[in-house]
């Protein structure tokens, strides 16, 4: 992943659509039905309609808000390709024997011999591979500084790894012996949490990426202390989080582009975190990372003395620069939002 | 997407080897975006950018080799320093190089000696314990022991108090003399660009406005203005002396020569 495709996650986009408009505590508060709404839905299983309404209305944000689906897809894709990696070894753990079976696959009898040479095979073919590209034809040599290549030798480095160690294992088994392979099992409960899980996870990403990147941090932080409020009765430093949370957010950009600099100032100066010794990409990152933290420390320091210079306190209560009232618009969406829910899940 | 915009519209230009090349202009210029292209840090999308003969947008370049000749140092170049004596700093770069142990010793004390911090003063000395000035020096040292053929500088004295930039430019120009290296200089300071650059451009809104000689670029006063820049101060002071009415020749650059015209000019008067 480059850099600039991580600068621009959850960063704030001007715009003037019904999102933007939008107060923070709305979207907030639609953010926590959708929670509710999700824990309600779960308990009922092969129950669609919540998630399909709860799909349709991430969906339907995204196309308001006036962000390309381009752009969200951007900053989905690794999550999704990490969510799928992570969900479907989830569908095949049964957590009730008892239920009912979807799909058994196995226990497949494969004998010692037979794993024995499929091993030994994937080991030479490995090893014919490795050879070929040490071969010094230029050729090979510009394949070889692709990226996707080296990513690819890397698993294959794993896997021979691997290879080798069942192969020490299996040493003494005798070629006729059973070596048995499952039985894998999916039932209907693990295969209905896999798409619930799913579902939720996508659309609360969604969403939370569409809230950042339709609110100011200012506004997100006012709005967020303002439905916090009534913890203040209970002595909890709501004033406090809120200013820590703000700080965070608004230096998200800056140190993003200070560390662009500093991977720039020291590329130039020769380190590289794809190239030399493991030694020297160590070297690499410590010339990246330290004088980062140095800089943030030493940006905090600033801060703190420019907080005590103009006189802020932790004792008092603030007033807010954006004290608004909910308009005609927020409760609109809010029980709109509200009613569809309860309708979907009721249905 | 509404953020993005073209940083560079339409710039030719050529820097003459061994030559002083001072790119000026008001902050969001382009300046900083055209000169990270010299090393490949950024990429053209269009057009080409060839360096010391080696095409940077070329698939395949070697960029890795090409930074070792195209030295670079960023704005605020102390934020960069990171290890714990000033020595080790300084060969970091060399060191990325695979140099042997003596040349990469001999070249750090050589670029320290070339900035003015003494070895034996400041080698084993902690960088963050130093003045800005001479941090700013450890930076320059770093990518001078790489021995670059072309120095790329963004804005090096910013920040700096009068002296620490007489002190840095000082060494700029002895560095420049004795190893015959070709600067590339951003800067905001017009006394310092008239009187190190052989060429000067002018980059307005991603495009290259001016160019030309520090003599024809600051007798065009108005047309600076009209970029948001202002010529040195030896040049207003004359323009103003012209429109009261004393004859002073166009090309008057350095203090020297409006010392001897306004001279004669008090000698003619009296």
């Amino acid at each position: 992943m480059s850099v600039n495709t991580v600068s621009s996650l959850g960063i704030y986009y001007p715009g003037n659509s019904i999102l933007h408009r939008m107060q923070a505590r709305t979207k907030l508060l639609v953010m926590v039905c959708i929670l509710v709404a999700y824990y309600i839905a779960d308990r009922r299983v092969w129950h669609f309609t919540p998630y399909i309404v709860m799909g349709l209305l991430t969906v339907g944000a995204v196309w308001i808000s006036g962000v390309s689906f381009r752009h969200m897809w951007q900053r989905m894709w690794l999550l999704i390709l990490l969510a799928v990696i992570g969900a479907v070894p989830t569908a095949f753990i049964p957590d009730n024997p008892a239920d009912h079976p979807v799909l058994t696959m196995g226990p497949l009898p494969v004998t010692y011999g037979l794993l024995r040479n499929t091993l030994l095979i994937y080991g030479a073919a490995f090893f014919v591979y490795f050879v070929v590209f040490l071969l010094p034809l230029e050729r090979i040599r510009r394949m070889r500084q692709r990226r996707w290549f080296r990513m690819l030798r890397f698993f294959l480095v794993l896997l021979a790894i691997v290879d080798l160690a069942v192969l020490f294992l299996i040493r003494r088994m005798p070629d006729s012996g059973i070596f048995p392979v499952g039985p894998i099992i999916a039932t209907q409960q693990s295969i209905w949490y896999l798409m619930d899980f799913f579902v939720i996870f996508l659309v609360l990403y969604a969403l939370a990426l569409l809230l950042t990147m339709t609110t100011t941090p200012v506004a997100l932080i006012e709005g967020l202390t303002m439905l916090l409020s009534p913890l203040r009765r209970l002595k909890l430093p709501v004033d406090d989080f809120a200013l820590m949370t703000l700080i965070a957010l608004r230096f998200i950009p800056t140190l993003i582009e200070e560390g662009e600099q500093l991977i720039k100032a020291q590329t130039a100066r020769g380190a590289s975190l794809s190239r030399g010794s493991l030694r020297d990409r160590f070297s690499s990152i410590a010339a990246m990372f330290t004088p980062f933290l140095q800089g943030a420390l030493r940006r905090a320091a600033d801060l703190a003395t420019a907080l005590d210079a103009r006189g802020y306190e932790v004792e008092n209560r603030r007033t807010s620069l954006h004290e608004t009232s909910l308009h005609l618009l927020d409760y609109t969406v809010l029980v709109t939002v509200v009613l569809l829910l309860v309708v979907s899940l009721v249905v | 997407m509404a953020l993005q915009k073209q940083a560079l519209v339409n710039v030719k230009l050529t820097i003459e080897r061994g030559s002083c090349a001072a790119i000026i202009g008001v902050t969001g210029s382009g300046k900083s975006t055209l000169v990270q292209h010299l090393n490949g840090l950024l990429q053209p999308t269009s057009g080409t950018v060839i360096v010391d003969g080696v095409d940077v947008g070329a698939k395949g370049a070697d960029l890795f080799r090409l930074r070792q000749r195209v030295g670079m140092l960023f704005q605020f170049p102390e934020a960069q320093l990171f290890e714990r004596t000033v020595y080790a700093d300084v060969a970091f770069g060399p060191k990325r190089m695979q140099l042997g142990k003596h040349e990469i010793r001999a070249r750090v004390l050589g670029a320290l000696d070339a900035v003015g911090l003494p070895p034996k003063e400041f080698a084993q000395r902690s960088p963050f314990e130093l003045s800005g000035g001479q941090m700013r020096r450890v930076a320059l040292a770093g990518v001078l022991a790489m021995t670059p053929i072309i120095l790329v500088l963004d804005e090096p004295t910013t920040g700096l108090d009068a002296g620490g930039r007489a002190e840095f430019y000082y060494y700029l120009q002895r560095i420049q003399q004795e190893q015959g290296v070709t600067i590339v200089l951003v800067s905001h300071d017009m006394t310092e660009v008239a009187a190190l650059a052989d060429t000067i451009f002018v980059m307005h809104n991603g495009h290259l406005v001016m160019q030309g000689r520090p003599r024809a670029i600051f007798s065009q006063g108005e047309l600076l203005r009209k970029y948001g820049l202002a010529e040195p101060p030896l040049s207003t002071l004359l323009t103003q002396l012209r429109q009261q009415g004393v004859a002073i020749p166009e090309d008057t650059f350095t203090i020297d020569e409006a010392f001897t015209v306004l001279t004669s000019h008090q000698r003619r008067t009296n």
